[in-house]
């Protein structure tokens, strides 16, 4: 299958199993949400397919395993909830990171970073924006600039860890319908972690119902208010 | 940026197709590869600290306590009952312990000074209260004789203890302030508020919550004391002498290795108590720490302001008389005894002209630097992982410990162990000057670790992970987020570990050689000769070493890192 495969995948933390035997499969260029209540499973199961967490089963991608990859060789950009951004460096240091880092993008040239950069701020509504601190930026502008840096990576899969929920309720909105303008317009391939459900239908093609550890039900918004698998996801969603 | 059709990623896919390797071998052995690269990491600061301290040290203890291989118990109980012995160990204890008590009643109100109350000049009383810290302990010594001479406190015990609490006020004021300015003051108005007055508040709330950094400060001013060396020899002289001064005498001037020993070994015991309490009272502490803002002094705070002028004027009185002192010759002012640190003294008393001892410190000191910090940087970069397995998170723990040890146990035994164990095959290194330098490594890296390691346990290891998501390779993750990060830490670490390895005086005075003497030595070796003229160049010396520490401080300070904080 063309895209990211997950099958029958376990995370465990000594006696408490986290995800239990996950299965779902991610076409290229969609983008997929994993819904469900904290303590859910859902960023444990993120983490396991960004290589981050160690676990049982098997994760694919284009009929590849990337088991025995290390994160930084599988492709999988992960942005967190609170965007991680590294203090030390300024707007464009931190977007630039991975056209400098990665051992992919050795040869790249300064201008061609920096235009890079210019771009991908562009991208986000942050044009201008690369010699501010990172430090004193709002909560949304931090995100904003956590996206860029994630999307410069190019990667193959975009991990996005509950991006939204450290901004408050009117910023969440409008940046929901950008996140999912920006994910639609880079045609890149994306897993959204999220315990809000508008958010979900808004931004994902597709959303997976995860609870207590294991995929309930997958469809769109619309499917699963529609016929959902049992009185938990009915009341999840409404 | 359509997905695998970037540019990059098909450069990358083709080159895959070309080497023709299958991906999950390479990818095995990198894992085994990283795995080993920690390893091996790890072995940096371990071999270090194994061959440079535990080995000399070592077969020093074992040559005292275990004569002809066996444990020498009737030696022991001889040393230890000697009438000298039980009284050297007594007032070793009791004067570091009354110095730590004077040192923490001074340091307090600095304390309250410099982390609740914003004022002109503040950066000016934070740098100014360092100073002596820096300073080379031979250098202290030599300014509490010039403070005091010609009146009965010079070579008393009132000395010995002025010159500790002048030496450890910054450890006791800098510590404290740090965790002082992150306690919220809104509790201490709550308990106002509900009825309390201010000594009490201060002794219920403020002084509890202290407590922790309080404990962590007199321990390790404890520790400063009762393990110094250069002072106490220069104030001291032939009428006190502490186990550190004892330790030297006795394997220096009477080649009484047994009783050397068994005071060492005692010393050790002692250090490492104290050790233990400090890193129980301090747990893992890291730099992210809450500052909560400062105000503007009121009329109730002009005691504390009053007191911290005070003690700041106080500790600038010895380095003046240090500069009076330099200034004189045969009671004249002149600037005769600068002139003369060109010459090798009355009676040509020395091998080398202060200005060479100079430059000798000076690369020494820099060649010391050098390696404490990559020995320092190594070490903190392990000891601020947190791995998933309890067998390799012990083993951190013990890399942590070992590196703090060189911090009490005796420079004089370290010293002294070097010359008796790296002169035979598989290592000579008597005949070569890189002992010097490892020596002063030796002592410099604790510092380096305490400065860096709460610096680089602030970086969480999510950062760590986004920057492996991003593409980082481990090693790459080490260099732009835990460096970067760190990098001016490191810089401030640097700058203090250079102080450190310029004013070290009991592991050197062992082994540098007459021809390649470092500054303090030379200072050491001035004052033990008679001479009006010798007295004076040591004063003059004293005051280009203590300039030279001093700059280096002030470019430490401007880099706004928590140095003190670190004890």
């Amino acid at each position: 299958m063309q895209g990211l495969s997950v099958e029958n995948v376990t995370v465990r933390f000594g006696e408490v199993t986290a995800v239990d035997a996950v299965s779902l499969g991610i076409p290229r260029g969609e983008v997929f949400a994993l819904l469900g209540p904290s303590g859910s499973g859902k960023s444990s199961l993120l983490r396991a397919i960004a290589g981050l967490e160690p676990c049982t089963g098997d994760i694919r991608w284009d009929d590849e395993s990337v088991m025995r990859m290390p994160p930084h060789r599988r492709r999988f950009a992960l942005m967190f909830q609170d965007g991680q951004l590294f203090p030390h460096l300024d707007v464009a240091g931190n977007v630039g990171y991975a056209l400098r880092v990665s051992t992919r993008a050795s040869g790249a040239t300064r201008p061609a970073i920096a235009q890079r950069v210019a771009e991908l701020l562009d991208l986000v509504g942050l044009a201008g924006f690369e010699r501010r601190r990172v430090t004193d930026l709002s909560g949304g502008e931090q995100q904003r600039v956590a996206l860029a840096r994630s999307l410069a990576a190019s990667p193959r899969l975009l991990l996005l860890d509950e991006p939204l929920s450290s901004l408050d309720r009117e910023l969440r909105e409008r940046l929901a319908g950008e996140l999912r303008d920006i994910l639609r317009a880079t045609g890149v391939t994306a897993i959204l972690v999220t315990h809000d459900h508008d958010e979900a239908g808004v931004i994902a093609d597709r959303i997976g119902i995860l609870d207590a550890g294991r995929l309930v039900q997958t469809g769109t918004l619309a499917e699963l208010r529609a016929h959902p698998v049992d009185d938990r996801v009915a009341r999840f969603l409404s | 940026m359509g997905g695998d059709r970037d540019p990059v990623t098909l450069i990358r896919q083709s080159r895959g197709r070309e080497a023709g390797n299958p991906s999950h071998l390479r990818r095995i052995s990198s894992r085994g590869a990283t795995a080993a690269a920690w390893i091996l990491a790890a072995a940096v600061p371990l071999v270090f600290v194994g061959v440079f301290f535990a080995w000399p040290v070592a077969s020093i203890v074992g040559r005292g306590l275990f004569p002809d291989g066996m444990l020498d118990v009737a030696g022991i109980v001889e040393v230890l009952s000697r009438p000298r012995t039980v009284r050297i160990i007594g007032f070793t204890i009791g004067m570091a312990a009354a110095a730590t008590a004077i040192t923490l009643v001074l340091g307090m109100p600095v304390a309250y000074v410099l982390s609740r109350l914003r004022f002109r000049g503040r950066g000016v009383l934070r740098a100014a209260v360092l100073v002596p810290f820096v300073l080379p302990t031979v250098v202290v010594g030599i300014a509490f004789r010039a403070l005091l001479r010609d009146t009965p406190l010079d070579g008393s015990v009132v000395a010995i203890l002025a010159a500790l609490v002048f030496f450890n006020v910054a450890v006791v004021a800098r510590t404290v302030a740090v965790s002082w300015e992150s306690l919220d003051p809104r509790q201490e108005e709550a308990a106002r508020v509900l009825g309390a007055g201010p000594v009490r508040v201060f002794v219920t709330i403020t002084l509890r919550r202290l407590a922790p950094s309080i404990a962590a400060a007199a321990s390790i001013v404890f520790l400063f004391c009762s393990t110094a060396f250069g002072t106490v020899l220069v104030l001291g002289g032939a009428k006190y002498a502490t186990i550190e001064t004892e330790i030297w005498l006795l394997t220096t001037q009477f080649l009484d290795l047994r009783a050397a020993s068994v005071l060492s070994v005692a010393q050790i015991v002692v250090v490492l108590l104290l050790l233990v309490i400090t890193a129980r009272v301090r747990g893992r502490t890291t730099a992210q720490h809450r500052s909560f803002a400062t105000r503007r002094p009121r009329r109730s705070d002009t005691p504390v302001i009053a007191a911290t002028v005070l003690i700041a004027l106080a500790l600038a009185v010895p380095l003046a008389a240090l500069l009076e002192r330099s200034l004189r010759v045969a009671g004249e002012w002149s600037g005769g005894n600068y002139l003369a640190l060109a010459s090798t003294g009355g009676r040509n008393a020395l091998t080398v002209t202060p200005w060479q001892a100079l430059g000798n410190s000076l690369g020494f000191a820099a060649a010391a630097t050098g390696l404490a910090m990559l020995v320092g940087l190594v070490a903190c970069v392990l000891l601020s992982r947190t791995p998933r397995s309890p067998v390799a998170r012990r083993g951190l723990d013990l890399v942590d410990g070992a590196l703090m040890l060189p911090l009490g146990v005796s420079a004089v035994t370290v010293g002294f162990g070097f010359l008796i164990t790296l002169n035979s095959p598989p290592l000579d290194l008597r005949t070569s000057p890189v002992l010097v330098p490892i020596a002063q490594a030796l002592v410099a890296v604790p510092l380096v670790v305490r400065t860096l390691l709460p610096v680089l346990r602030s970086v969480g290891s999510r950062m760590r992970d986004a920057a492996a998501t991003l593409g980082a390779p481990p090693w790459r993750v080490i260099l732009t987020i835990d460096l970067g990060v760190a990098g001016r830490a490191a810089l401030a670490a640097t700058g203090l570990a250079f102080t450190v390895a310029l004013g070290e005086f009991g592991a050197t005075t062992f082994l540098s050689r007459p021809d390649a003497a470092t500054l303090p030595v030379v200072i050491y070796r001035l004052i033990g000769l008679p001479g009006g003229d010798n007295a004076g160049m040591a004063a003059a010396a004293s005051v280009v070493l203590a300039a030279v520490c001093v700059a280096v401080v002030a470019l430490v300070e401007r880099l706004r890192v928590d140095t003190a904080g670190a004890f």
